[in-house]
């Protein structure tokens, strides 16, 4: 112990590190959320808007049919399209620490985001698609290899860590899939894990 | 008799007769001791007039040739503190006109609570983020680290990322 801290690794840093598939999902899941609460706040706006104006009923597209599926598609794709290319993050992926780079680590270019955006849906529907999320060297997706891209951990001015618990116990072990420092941190024991 | 008096002393040089007298014999002579044992001091206080002659002390040309910092330096203040009675002098104090002189207002106004409870708030926002993050890292770490397992893989022959966003070692 020295002043409330003691010596011995604590928390080891994954910044830039590829992320797992349980973060990308959970990513998937927000950013799908958001998409939809965008998309029936901006038409139910456009809608009221438009029947504000127009001197009949205002009814829109026919519901169920494919011009509201093309509609929600270009919506979808432009959220996930514009926030890649301006912020190399959806929101969803800000939330859980995740950025889109390309494989040598520098931003995506927009012509990239485009591509990987595109094959995004293909990558979800066909499922196989996701498989290298989970057993690729790199952990890239179908959409990934698409747009020549990596999802990596990325929490902003903080550093990405591992919870102090599992740090130690991935120290103890040599085939730890994340290497670990080997010399003492300073975290303050009782810190949060 | 009375005629030949006044003849004889106007005769008498008094001073040449002065001048004989040895005057530090006489003094030597005289028992000062008995003298001042019998001088009544309590007496003479009495007659004297303090007030007049304190009126007569110029107390500025006094105060003037007075070293105060010397005086100062000789004082124990530590002594002279502890012999303070502090409850005493707190019992003294009236608290609430005190207080209604404080400008809480402007105190308030210049400390920016809104400021701090933002920052605070902040804090703990970005604080319990990270907590959820680390334990979706955590579990990410273990799901690789089985899949690596099941793949018959050496985790040290992996990239953890890409070259430039990883450092050999990073530390906490």
């Amino acid at each position: 112990m020295n002043g409330g801290r003691r010596s011995g690794p604590q928390r080891s840093r994954v910044t830039g590190h590829y992320a797992g598939p349980l973060s990308r999902l959970l990513a998937f899941i927000i950013d799908s959320v958001i998409v939809v609460a965008l998309f029936g706040i901006a038409t139910g706006l456009v809608t009221y808007v438009a029947s504000l104006l127009s001197s009949s009923r205002f009814d829109g597209l026919p519901r169920g049919g494919p011009g509201w599926i093309l509609l929600f598609g270009t919506f979808a794709f432009l959220y996930f399209w514009a926030c890649l290319t301006l912020a190399g993050r959806t929101a969803g992926k800000a939330v859980i620490g995740l950025r889109i780079v390309s494989r040598d680590g520098r931003p995506l270019t927009p012509r990239r985001a485009f591509v990987r955006t595109l094959v995004l849906p293909i990558s979800i529907v066909s499922v196989v698609g996701l498989v290298g999320g989970v057993v690729g060297r790199e952990r890239r997706a179908l959409h990934d290899v698409a747009g020549r891209s990596v999802a990596v951990f990325d929490w902003g001015d903080r550093p990405a860590e591992l919870p102090a618990p599992l740090t130690r116990w991935l120290a103890d072990r040599p085939e730890a899939p994340l290497k670990l420092p080997d010399t003492p941190a300073g975290v303050p024991e009782g810190a949060p894990d | 008799m009375g005629a030949v008096v006044p003849e004889v002393v106007d005769a008498v040089d008094v001073d040449d007769v002065v001048a004989r007298v040895d005057v530090a014999g006489v003094v030597g002579r005289v028992d000062v001791d008995g003298v001042v044992r019998r001088v009544e001091i309590n007496d003479l206080l009495d007659r004297v007039d303090i007030n007049a002659l304190l009126e007569r002390v110029d107390v500025e040309a006094v105060l003037a040739r007075v070293d105060l910092d010397a005086l100062l330096a000789r004082v124990d203040l530590d002594a002279l503190v502890s012999r303070v009675d502090v409850d005493a002098l707190l019992a003294r104090v009236d608290l609430d006109a005190l207080t209604d002189r404080i400008d809480l207002e402007g105190i308030v106004a210049r400390v920016r609570i809104g400021g701090i409870v933002a920052r605070g708030t902040g804090e703990v926002a970005t604080g319990t983020l990270d907590l959820f993050r680390r334990q979706i890292v955590g579990i990410d770490a273990v799901i690789i680290r089985v899949v690596n397992r099941l793949l018959g893989r050496d985790p040290d022959t992996l990239p953890e990322g890409p070259a430039n966003l990883v450092t050999p070692v990073e530390l906490m």
